[in-house]
This record gives C-alpha cells, structure tokens and sequence, in this order.
C-alpha cells in the first residue's frame, strides 16, 4: 500500500470534482433561481413554441449528461491507473 | 354493501396478471441462487454495470414520476416537471461524491460506511434510525400511491389493493432478497422506457413530430396561454421552487434504497459506470415525460380532469386510452391496460427496494452489528432480515389502510426527500471528507435533521393549519432549503462542541479503502469482527 499514491489520487479527485461540482451549483442554482424568481421571462418562447423554461430545463439534462460523461472519461484515464498504483496493482 | 370484486375491468386484471406472473417467476428464480448474506443484500455483488444502471434508473422512474409528474405538467404546465429536473440533477452529486466510495467502502448498508470511522453503536444506531424514518414515510406514501392506482386502474377496492400490494413486495423480498429486487426492477425500467418512448412518440405522431405544434396547442387549449409553458402555475412562493429544488437533488444521495444499488456491483469501475447509464435512461425518460405531460393537454384538453382523478395520476394511461382509439375502442383499451399494468410492476419493484434497504437496516446494522456487537452469524442475519422485512410490510399495509387513500401522498414523499436530505446526507458525506467529524456531530446531524424536517412539514402549508393555508407558521411547501443547512451546521458544531478528535487512523482508512477499493473482502471483516 502506497500512502502517497492515495494523496495523489485525493488530489487528482479533486481537481476535477471541485471545478465540475461549481458548474454543477452554479448551472443548476442558477436555474433553480430563474425557475422560482424570473417566471415572466421563463414563460417567453425562444425557439416555436419553446421556452425558456422548457429549453433551460433541457440545458440541465444536457449539463447533466455532459459532467457525468466527463468524469466517466477522467476516472477511467486518469483516476484508475492511479488507483491500481497506490494499492499495487495493475502494470506501472 | 358491494363485493370487492364488483367493478373489476377485465382487460387491465389480465395485464396486471401477467405481471404477477413474470415477477414471481422472477422471485422463484432467484430464491433459488439466495444463498448468502451477501446475495440477500447485495445479489452477491454480481449485477453489471448496465444491469445496475437500469435498476437504479427504475427506482428513479417511480410512479411518482411516471403518472405524477406527468399528471402534475397536465393540471398546472411546468412547475411539475421542476421535480423530474432536479432528480436527474440529483446524479451529479450521486456520481461526483458517494457511488463510487459507497461502493468501496459499505458492505450492504449506509450505516457501514459511517460505522467505520465513527464509534460504531451509537453511529450504526443514528444511521438506521434515519434509514427507517425515511424508509416508512416513502414505503407508507408508495403503499397508498399503489391502492389508489389499482383501484382506479382495475376496480379492485382501496384496502384489497393495498393489502395484495403489501403482500407481494413481501413475497419478492422475502423469498427473493436483492436479487429478485433487483430483476423485478431492471424487468420494470425495460418495460416502462419502452411504455413511455411508444406514447411519447405516437403523441408526437399525431403532431406531424413537431413538438411545437405540440405545446402551441397544448398552452392554446390549458386557457392560460404561454403561462402554461413557464413555472409560476403550482408553486405559490417563489422560494417554493427553488426548496423543492434542493430536496430533490440532495435527498436522493440520502435515499437509502438507492445508495445500496451500489453495493450489488462489483468494483468502483462498475459503480461509476453505472451511473453512467441511469443518466442516460432518466434524462431519456424526462424529455419523453414533459412530451406526454404537455401533449396530454394538446389532445385531451381540460375537460379531460375528471377522468386523470384529483392529483392527475390517471394522466399516462387516460392519453394511451385516447391514442389507442379512445374509451370503449378495442385499441384504447388495450393500450390503456398495457400503461397501467406498467404502473403497477412500477409500483411493486420500487416498494421491494425499500423493504430491502429497511431490513438491512434492522438486521444488518441494529441486530448484528449493534445488539450482536458484530457477533453474530450470517444465517442468523438473513433470518432476522426476512422477519424485518414481514414487519416493515405488515407496518406499511396498515398504516397505509390507517391513513387512507384521502391522504395527501405528496406530502409524504416530499418528507422523505426533505428527512433523507437533512438526516442521512449531511452526516455521511461528512464521515467520508471531513478528517475532524466525530460520533457526537454525527448524533446531533441526524437528531436535528429530522426534527428540523419533520417539525417545518408540519408547520407548513399543507398541513398546520388546515387546507387553508393562509396562518401557517413556515410559508413554504418543502423545508429543505432550512433544514439541510441545519443540519450540516449541527454537525460542526457537534463536533466543535462535543467529544475531541477519535480515530484519526480509522479515517485514512477509511479514506483509502474509499478512494482504492482495497480488498473489500478486508474492509466486510473488520466491520463485522473488529
């Protein structure tokens, strides 16, 4: 077991845990906000008969999907081979 | 006095049949490979990750989701699809800060993985008393939500459905444990994704797949024009939205019947994974279910709210009714009996998730680790697990029946969000990041959690004092937006004020087997040895 490899992966989790978590806060708060305060804007149609509502509630599905893809790839590329290193395994 | 068989629709009893059969086969199957703890609990860590995924996807897409935020976009437009939003949204930190460590670091329940750094008795103890608080109030809401739709759906009475409901998610979880669970489950996501995408797609159909066409006609035909396609409708305050908001997508990582999906794959690769494919699946789902919601509107109109019932649960399969060539047409019928027989094996695989996650709790936490003292075997575990699991559904049963099909089930399912955002969250993720938290913050985390949730829901709107709104002590509907702050202020200040640093070795390992997944097979020792 290699103690300074689990502080390297502590750290390689954080960094991207941190930037994405504040898109995620600020992106989904944000429409959280509009969503209870700005209802007159929410309800004006942007695209036919879409609204803001419909395509900023679309836009935290895409946000979803988009972090969640993300750290998919970066766990597998990055977090992993730093895993299988502080406990031994795997080939580095 | 009428028999209770008196009104039965024959179509919808034939589907609901036909579930019947395909689960308990299910249930048989896997009685039959329930060997162990670990298959009790965790279908013995063998479910893949595409597997797990859609069985967490379908804990998601309750019948709260499916026919309630489709009914709720139907009476009031889009303040009813806020919920849908913010339970996908619910994922980011699902994945981001406990899927992968849960996995890691639990053996079969939440609990474990506080257990581990934490004076285990007391926090095993705390832990359970928040799975189970939340686990009746969400189980005792579903029971109801189940009565109700089988007696609109099949014509069977309320207390004849509640009761044969209660007795077959006994029966999967007790013959069947997380294995049956979890194939009743990932059975019910397959059916309903395809359910909803064939009435989302033939409703869009009928618009030449133009879903504005769609909504123009939607919001022409609500009588409140463009109001109809913004929020403002349902929720009355503005902080209204943005609590319920919070609750949603905080509570699910407090959701205990959804944190032990994770316990049934089987490395953190497969736990990340799948949530990969739950995301998938349920944004797939919401952007399907706004379609029906709003095209529901477009087609049935407002006339239509005597027949979707109060809460507009009856929206789905009253739109498949219409779409099938409308009531007392072959194709209508028939169609509106495949969507309810969906409903119900929807119903029934949510309801068998939290029997199992509340009898894991009892047996697993309360009976082996604290009355035992990690002493216990395994054989005895699964027994006390199963007479656990009677209880819990013969409690369910009758304090559904108690409540009635009267009772308001929003509210109660949004006091299970609002306790597992405020109990359970705050103090596991802090065991898991926070190296100073000890025993004592996470008693006084769980202790005002709940009494800061439960004592605002009932000086909320929709109970205190009475349907009238107008006098109740605290303005909003949902009391996230207080509570969880509480609650995480509690833990530090339990901490700063009660008892010093304890164990700071048990945290870095904690924080080790968390992060590396270091032989879990070690980590299930010490917990139910050490």
């Amino acid at each position: 077991m290699d103690t300074s490899a689990v502080d390297e992966l502590s750290r390689a989790r954080r960094r991207f845990v941190l930037p994405a978590g504040a898109v995620f806060v600020v992106g989904f708060g944000s429409f959280l906000v509009l969503f209870g305060y700005a209802r007159h804007f929410m309800a004006t149609r942007v695209v036919g008969a879409f609204t803001w509502a419909y395509v900023l509630s679309l836009a935290v599905i895409v946000l979803v999907w988009g972090i969640s893809f993300a750290y998919l790839r970066y766990a597998d590329r990055v977090l992993a081979p730093l895993a299988d290193r502080a406990t031994g395994r795997g080939t580095s | 006095m009428t028999l209770p068989l008196a009104s039965v629709r024959a179509l919808p009893l034939a589907v609901f049949l036909c579930v019947l059969a395909i689960t308990l086969g299910i249930t048989y199957w896997a009685s039959r490979r329930t060997k162990s703890a670990e298959d009790f609990w965790a279908a013995g860590s063998g479910i893949s990750p595409l597997q797990n995924g859609l069985a967490v996807a379908g804990d998601y897409m309750s019948a709260a989701a499916f026919l309630g935020v489709s009914g709720l976009i139907f009476l009031s437009g889009f303040d009813g699809y806020l919920t849908g939003i913010a339970a996908l949204a619910s994922f980011v930190p699902v994945l981001l800060l406990l899927a992968e460590r849960m996995r890691n670091a639990g053996q079969y329940t939440m609990a474990d993985v506080m257990a581990y750094r934490l004076n285990r008795r007391p926090a095993r103890t705390a832990a359970a008393i928040g799975t189970l608080t939340v686990v009746t109030f969400y189980l005792v809401a579903q029971t109801i939500a189940a009565g109700a739709l089988v007696e609109g759906l099949i014509g069977l009475k309320f207390a004849v459905a509640v009761v044969i409901t209660g007795v077959l998610m006994l029966v999967y979880v007790v013959f069947g444990g997380m294995i049956a669970t979890t194939w009743v489950q990932i059975t019910k996501a397959v059916l309903l994704l395809l359910g909803v995408t064939t009435l989302a797609v033939w409703t869009l159909g009928k618009f030449g797949f133009n879903p504005s066409h769609l909504l123009d006609r939607a919001a022409a035909r609500s009588g409140k024009g463009d109001a109809f396609l913004g929020p403002g409708l349902l929720f009355k305050y503005h902080l209204d939205a943005v609590s319920t908001g919070i609750a949603f997508a905080l509570g699910t990582c407090g959701l205990p019947h959804i944190l032990i999906r994770f316990f049934t794959v089987r490395d953190a690769r497969a736990a990340r994974r799948s949530v990969g494919w739950s995301v998938g699946f349920i944004g797939f789902f919401y952007v399907l279910v706004a379609i029906i919601g709003f095209g529901a509107m477009a087609l049935l109109g407002p006339g239509a709210i005597a027949e979707v019932g109060k809460g507009g649960n009856l929206t789905a399969p009253t739109l498949a009714q219409f779409l099938g060539g409308g009531k007392g047409s072959a194709g209508g019928d028939v169609f509106f009996a495949i969507i309810s027989g969906i409903a119900f094996a929807t119903i029934l695989a949510v309801v068998s998730g939290l029997v199992i996650s509340a009898s894991g709790a009892v047996a697993h936490d309360l009976w082996t680790n604290v009355k035992r003292d990690g002493k216990g075997d395994e054989r005895e575990e699964i027994k006390v697990g199963r007479i656990a699991a009677g209880v819990m559904g013969v409690v369910a049963i009758v304090l559904a029946l108690a409540a009635g099909k009267d009772f308001n089930i929003q509210f109660l399912v949004g006091l299970a969000f609002s306790i597992a955002a405020s109990a359970n969250f705050p103090p596991l993720i802090l065991s898991l990041v926070w190296r100073r938290f000890n025993t004592a913050g996470a008693l006084c985390g769980v202790g005002v959690g709940l009494v800061t949730s439960v004592t605002l829901i009932i000086l909320s709107p929709a109970v205190w004092p009475g349907h009238d709104s107008a006098g109740s002590p605290f303005p909003l509907s949902n009391p996230a937006l207080i509570s969880v702050p509480a609650a995480f202020l509690a833990c530090w200040l339990g901490t700063i004020l009660f008892g010093g640093e304890e164990d700071p070795e048990a945290f870095d390992e904690l924080r080790m087997r968390a992060e590396t997944g270091m032989k879990p097979e070690a980590a299930r020792e010490t917990v139910s040895v050490g």
